[in-house]
């Protein structure tokens, strides 16, 4: 397994940490390679998710990726202790989040 | 979004504060050195053996020292500048932390061949150098390896020059897959963590020595005073840093309490999380909370406390404020005091100052586990330089890692169970 797909079963830790924080027990995980980049996406039903954390969320996925921290940092994503969204929005080039009738998902994409 | 005033050409203004730092280090120099003196002084500084602790203020002089630190700065600065990096938390506290090494350990010389160690080793991996210039500078950590192979051996000339450059490629091209494997140790909750890996790297090199029978003595040089003129410029430095928040935009203190109500675990980059301004801020204030402690014990301001003061100052764009430092630096004190310590040794001085290492300790888990991490901080890192024989300026960082990857597990044991009831 080369780096980009370590990295990228990281970030997919990390966003099914989400799900599982706000009492979702049942994620459909859809995990996509080409030459050139990785995608995931990721749909489950999530009840009582509040507006502030969705917003913080989406933020957090379109922030611009910073090269200077991922090389150092990138073994701390999907950590068994607290949430990384911080470093998580630093590593994906695209980020989209919808949540419609209690369902929420999630799609980030990062080019290699 | 609020937008600051200053945002449109915010990249352009850390350059600027950053160059200012570093010129202004250079020109307070001249304040206590001749340039003659200085010149002489950055000879002695690179020719002299740097195995912890060596101040630069001693062996040569305040002058050079601080000349030193201020040219290492801007050659950092150089790099960062060339590659276009945006110089956000992680670049700002690895400037600082080496600028402040600066005054102890780390010259214009010695830094280099490990810098270049990695980047031979980003050319290996195909990869871009700004992935790895954090990991670059901070790397330096092991910089009195490269002056003890190169001025301290009983190697001839040139051997002794050749085997310096040697060593330093070799650190840098072996601490990134390193570096990025020891975070995981202590899953960042310790900040300085190439202070844990550099600790790893310095006992193996260290061991190296003493099995082929060239064991490594630590030093002990420190300057004692007086010290009067390096505070007015230590003030200076922390003072505009606070005043700058003032000068470059809004006076909207409230959002203050999301920078501090952060745990600051790595990766909490408080420049890109909560604006520049409030991270130069919150540097500042950091930075006056640690020099009023050295105030209020009366401790000596000499090279190897700047550095621990600068380190702290970095690291205010990078996860430290007063909320998880101060708890730390707390159970650090109480254990020195309650084990009969001198507070004002520079042991002392330099383990309540990096204990901060551990303030994502206090940051996610409250200030009770803050005062555990910096009380176990205090007791664990006396025993710990003579593994490394002090070939590790971090040797805080090295302990910081051990003490974070002991308590961690065992607090969100006890917090799931708690939970799970």
């Amino acid at each position: 397994m080369n780096k980009n797909e370590l990295i990228m079963i990281k970030i997919m830790n990390e966003l099914v940490h989400i799900y599982l924080n706000h009492g979702c027990n049942n994620v459909n995980i859809n995990l996509v390679f080409d030459e050139n980049k990785g995608m995931v996406e990721l749909q489950g039903a999530v009840k009582n998710i509040d507006e502030s954390v969705l917003n913080k969320l989406k933020m957090s996925l379109n922030t611009p990726r910073r090269d200077d921290t991922e090389e150092y940092y990138w073994g701390l994503l999907g950590s068994d202790y607290s949430s990384q969204l911080n470093l998580l929005d630093a590593m994906v080039d695209e980020g989209q989040l919808n949540y419609d009738n209690g369902i929420l998902t999630l799609k980030v994409i990062r080019r290699f | 979004m609020q937008k600051l005033l200053y945002k449109d050409n915010e990249k352009y203004l850390k350059y600027l504060i950053l160059f200012f730092y570093s010129i202004l280090l250079i020109l307070s120099s001249f304040l206590f050195n001749s340039p003659s003196e200085i010149f002489n002084g950055l000879k002695v500084i690179i020719a002299h053996p740097d195995l912890l602790i060596v101040d630069y203020f001693e062996v040569a002089n305040i002058g050079s020292a601080l000349f030193n630190s201020g040219l290492v700065m801007i050659m950092l600065l150089a790099i960062v500048l060339f590659q276009n990096i945006d110089p956000n938390g992680p670049v700002i506290s690895a400037i600082f932390t080496v600028g402040g090494f600066s005054m102890f350990g780390k010259n214009i010389i010695n830094v280099l061949s490990i810098i270049l160690g990695v980047y031979i080793y980003s050319k290996i991996k195909k990869e871009k150098f700004s992935k790895y210039t954090v990991i670059a500078f901070f790397s330096t950590a092991l910089s009195p390896l490269v002056t003890h192979v190169g001025f301290g051996s009983e190697l001839l000339v040139p051997f002794n020059y050749i085997f310096a450059i040697v060593s330093g490629l070799f650190v840098g091209l072996i601490m990134p897959p390193l570096a990025s494997s020891f975070v995981r140790f202590h899953d960042g909750y310790s900040l300085y963590n190439i202070g844990f890996t550099a600790g790893i790297i310095g006992m193996v090199v260290a061991s190296l020595f003493k099995i082929f029978d060239r064991p490594l003595e630590s030093l002990s040089t420190v300057y004692e005073g007086p010290d009067g003129k390096i505070k007015i410029i230590i003030y200076i430095i922390i003072i505009s840093m606070i005043l700058f928040k003032f000068i470059i935009s809004r006076l909207d203190f409230h959002r203050y309490k999301n920078l501090i109500g952060r745990s600051g675990r790595l990766v909490t980059d408080f420049v890109s999380l909560d604006g520049f301004d409030f991270a130069i801020f919150n540097m500042g204030i950091v930075g006056l909370i640690c020099m009023l402690y050295l105030e209020i014990i009366d401790a000596t301001i000499n090279g190897p406390t700047i550095a621990a003061l600068f380190t702290v100052i970095g690291f205010g764009s990078f996860g430290k404020h007063p909320r998880n430092i101060l708890p730390v630096m707390l159970g650090a004190i109480l254990m020195l005091k309650i084990t009969g310590s001198d507070l004002t040794s520079i042991g002392s001085v330099l383990t309540v100052l990096f204990s901060t290492t551990l303030a994502p300790i206090a940051g996610e888990f409250g200030v009770l586990f803050g005062l555990l991490a910096g009380g176990l901080h205090a007791s664990l890192v006396s025993n710990l330089s003579y593994l490394h024989a002090g070939l590790n300026l971090y040797n805080n960082g090295f302990s910081g890692g051990f003490v974070a990857a002991f308590l961690v597990p065992i607090i969100t044991s006890f917090r799931k169970e708690k939970a799970d009831e």
